[in-house]
């Protein structure tokens, strides 16, 4: 059975309601948002879906574009739990699964994403190497820690700066955590997203092994892509009843450390900020609160939510692989995401995601918002007390 | 030059070409397709009478007005679009544009004249009786994006939309502003002003007080003739003079459009009456053990006609539990001592049909997601909307009894609703099946056909007529010199019938 085909009975469950439109274009659906036609929402996803199982599309270019034209932000996930209780999100990934699986008319940046994890273990074909170059002489690191610090490669080879506020909150509190360093695979997150799900369980298993064999206990995320994956994805792919680790997001590390009282804040120059939520770990994994609290407990900053926050929020654009392969469309969402941004009244737009930053923050001199764009782990690190 | 049928242009999987049949042979057929046919993908061509069209011009005539952004005629986009909520068979266009502005709308209904090209117009597509589905093809219009809420007019009480703004984002824009327009169906997400106009929609929530909203409502359109000309009607219809009164021009042609299922003109602009937001609400829920006590409340609460006691009424019974009626009621008042007065006068009309009083936070839950929309909806399988429509208000249980012969003991179907809700002086009457796609298909369709056609012969006035797929096959015949008045009226502002055609007027 071909990947798409066994998701034909969920396929069926649509009632075409349309509760997956959200409303109107810039209200729910990114993808329906940049694309226009009906054929960027869900509901439009599972029609065209059940015509492909049943040989009536032909997987032409333009049909592979649509098909890679989703953020996989879950929003249409969370909309049909009102309704038919489809994992769109699933079904999605499953027609590119199909698509990539034919082999035709692939996007290049997808074939390219796929040869650099497979030659150089990360998505942006970087050597092998660049994935430590973050670390800097006066961070610690103890290769025999229990805890596992896993940057995952947006961090490491975009984004250093919130490795390395990350790797400086554990230190100052005396956490001692340990890297995988060049051992470190990308987790596969980008490689589910594309439907390149056989190379994605081969790193799996590459990063399992790893792991399990340094008798790591708990691992440490920045990226709530690896997050989902690590902690949810790994088990199916790999066959797994339940992974030989636990993983936590540093948003609820940092969180955690904070409520046992070994983070403390100093007081901040007065600023608004607002929190985006990533929808990995928003939406699609429950997380929403810890990073709220963390940035309330910070003295001098007036926290203040966007119109559309937590399981409503808007997607920042950078998901589901589109910036890699569409970034023009990934920059439509995000204009989106800064304008609402900005009539919050904050001056500062927070996140947990390293893709969220990136993608937030290129698109902030086009947006002319100037809000300053950071990670949850860069303002902590900036307001510890030292 | 190469010429083809429209609808077998970009067809990159099959040879659609084999399927285009001329117009006469598919509207034929399609009367007793919609008594046989399953979820089967249809064909896809038009022809009009076997009009030959030359594909590029077509294409980029289309592009030339919406841009080309806006026009697709790629089969997966095509395939997106080719089901409404019930379960009528696939009907796949030619192409799609995304029209944003009316006078985007008048050149492509030019266009389309001058190319006999048929026209269909939809909002979010979720009609239940194949309001809009291609039938013969050709153009689909999708009006979502049209969504901008126009005006807000806080001293008329107004609201002015375009017609694909959904009622979800018009309540959003009202409640800024400390107002709501009180009056809707289910669905609000996905729900356009647009599609409830042309349907002459309604729904449970404060249907008892207000009636149908998307009659009672409207104020005034815009719209878009099928020879491209764009009107006003109402006092929008005067330069200068605000949107505020739908009468006292001459003839109520707003009334043209509402209800005419998009055969008459594409709506493009509506201002509908709005209200403050009730600084009380509340709710009750009852049970019945019989349809004839059901409908003395429902009688009692809108004889005071103009003053009527709740906003919303809506009682249903499952055909696995006959003898148990649930009914959900939502109470205002613009003041509290109103609203208590209000709730106790509905204790005591309900106590006397011998109502037992449940869970008032059922019915809060329900007429609290109107807008947002209802939870857990397809549990027990996608819907099928059946024998749908207004009857007289001493009729209900006739009705019901029909209902309940044809699902209970007919056919022994178990999960289907009979569902009412008043409206000033009559009800909205509906069964609502959930079945399993695309097992079911065939015994829903068998069922459903012998509803529309048992309640049709008892007088009901439905819903929504649509096209061969929907109820348009059992109405054939029945309404006399009013239907052939309206067929004189499409001929007269189409006549090229390329609006909707075998869409309500065959």
């Amino acid at each position: 059975m071909s990947p798409l085909s066994s998701h034909l009975q969920e396929i069926m469950k649509c009632g075409r309601c349309g509760y997956c439109l959200g409303g109107y274009m810039a209200e729910t659906c990114p993808a329906r948002y940049v694309v226009g036609f009906e054929s960027g929402a869900a509901k439009g996803r599972m029609l065209a879906a059940r015509a492909m199982i049943e040989g009536r599309l032909e997987y032409s270019p333009k049909l592979v574009e649509r098909i890679y034209t989703c953020f996989l932000c879950g929003a249409c996930k969370t909309k049909c739990e009102d309704a038919a209780r489809i994992d769109t999100v699933k079904v999605i990934k499953a027609t590119r699964a199909e698509v990539f699986n034919k082999g035709t008319n692939i996007p290049k940046e997808v074939e390219a994403l796929g040869t650099a994890v497979e030659t150089r273990h990360n998505i942006f074909a970087s050597a092998p190497e660049k994935r430590m170059a973050w670390i800097t002489p006066d961070i610690r690191i103890n290769e025999s820690a229990e805890l596992l610090y896993f940057p995952g490669c947006a961090t490491s080879v975009k984004l250093p700066e919130i490795a390395q506020s990350t790797a400086r909150i554990l230190n100052r509190i005396r956490e001692d955590f340990s890297i995988l360093g060049t051992s470190e695979w990308c987790c596969g997150n980008p490689l589910l997203s594309t439907g390149q799900n056989e190379l994605a369980r081969e790193v799996a298993r590459h990063n399992v092994e790893e792991i399990k064999r340094r008798r790591i206990k708990h691992v440490l995320v920045s990226c709530p892509g690896c997050y989902r994956t690590l902690s949810l994805e790994y088990t199916e792919l790999l066959g797994l009843a339940e992974m030989p680790f636990d993983v936590i997001h540093t948003s609820q590390l940092f969180h955690r450390l904070a409520s046992e009282g070994k983070m403390s804040f100093r007081e901040m120059p007065e600023q608004v900020l607002t929190y985006h939520d990533p929808c990995e770990l928003g939406r699609l994994s429950s997380i929403y609160e810890e990073p709220r609290e963390l940035i309330r407990q910070i003295p001098g900053i007036r926290f203040v939510e966007m119109d559309r926050n937590r399981e409503n929020a808007w997607c920042c654009g950078g998901g589901g692989g589109v910036k890699l392969v569409y970034p023009t469309q990934a920059s439509k969402v995000a204009l989106v995401r800064l304008k609402e941004a900005r009539s919050s009244g904050a001056k500062g737009i927070v996140s947990s995601c390293p893709t969220c930053k990136w993608n937030l923050k290129e698109n902030v001199e086009t947006a002319r918002s100037g809000l300053k764009v950071m990670d949850l782990s860069e303002l902590i690190h900036s307001s510890l007390i030292r | 030059m190469s010429f083809f049928y429209i609808g077998a242009k970009r067809s990159t999987t099959t040879t659609r070409s084999q399927d285009l049949v001329n117009s006469k042979r598919c509207v034929k057929s399609a009367a007793t397709d919609a008594l046989n046919a399953g979820a089967e993908s249809s064909q896809s061509g038009f022809g009009k009478g076997g009009e030959r069209v030359n594909r590029s011009d077509l294409y980029e005539g289309l592009i030339a007005i919406v841009g080309t952004d806006n026009v697709t005629d790629l089969d997966f986009d095509l395939h997106s679009y080719s089901r409404d909520l019930s379960p009528a068979r696939e009907r796949v266009a030619s192409i799609v544009a995304r029209p944003k502005s009316s006078s985007e709308v008048s050149a492509i209904v030019r266009f389309a004249n001058r190319n006999r090209l048929p026209v269909y117009v939809r909002g979010c597509g979720c009609s239940h009786w194949a309001a809009w589905l291609p039938v013969h093809g050709g153009l689909l219009l999708d009006m979502c994006a049209m969504e901008d809420v126009l005006e807000i007019d806080e001293n008329n009480l107004t609201a002015t939309v375009q017609s694909g703004c959904t009622w979800y984002k018009l309540d959003r824009e009202l409640r800024k502003k400390g107002l709501t327009y009180l009056s809707s169906e289910m669905g609000g997400p996905a729900m356009t002003v647009g599609g409830s106009i042309i349907k002459a929609g309604g729904g449970p929530y404060g249907t008892t007080k207000f009636g149908l909203h998307g009659q009672c409502d409207v104020l005034g359109v815009e719209f878009v003739l099928p020879t491209g000309e764009i009107v006003r009607t109402g006092s929008g219809a005067y330069l200068g003079v605000p949107r505020f009164r739908r009468y006292g021009i001459g003839p109520d042609l707003t009334g043209l459009l509402i209800g005419s299922e998009g055969t008459l003109g594409i709506l493009t602009e509506a201002t509908l009456q709005v209200r403050p937001i009730p600084e009380a609400e509340d709710y009750l829920s009852f049970t019945f053990e019989n349809w004839n006590d059901v409908m003395e409340v429902g009688d009692a609460i809108t004889r005071p006609f103009g003053d009527e006691i709740v906003y919303g009424f809506q009682a249903g019974e499952e055909s696995n539990a006959l003898g148990t009626i649930t009914v959900q009621i939502h109470l205002y008042g613009y003041d509290k001592e109103m609203l208590e007065y209000r709730k106790r006068k509905l204790k005591e009309i309900c106590e006397k049909y011998k109502g037992k009083e449940g869970d008032e936070s059922v019915s809060r839950e329900f007429f609290n997601r109107v807008t947002t929309g209802l939870k857990g909806i397809f549990d027990q399988g996608v819907w099928h909307f059946t024998g749908c429509g207004l009857i007289p208000m001493r009729r209900l249980p006739e009705f019901n009894e029909v209902w309940r012969e044809l699902i209970s003991r007919k056919y022994k179907f178990p999960t289907c609703t009979f569902g009412a809700w008043t409206f000033p002086r009559g009800w909205t009457i509906y069964a609502h099946l959930r079945y399993t796609e695309p097992d079911d298909n065939e015994t829903i369709l068998t069922i459903s056909n012998e509803m529309n056609k048992k309640f049709i012969e008892m007088g009901i006035i439905p819903f929504g007529i649509g096209g061969p797929d929907g109820s348009l096959p059992f109405i054939r015949g029945r309404l006399g010199s009013y239907y052939e008045l309206l067929r004189s009226v499409k001929k007269a502002l189409d006549p090229n019938d390329i609006l909707q055609p075998s869409i309500l007027v065959e």
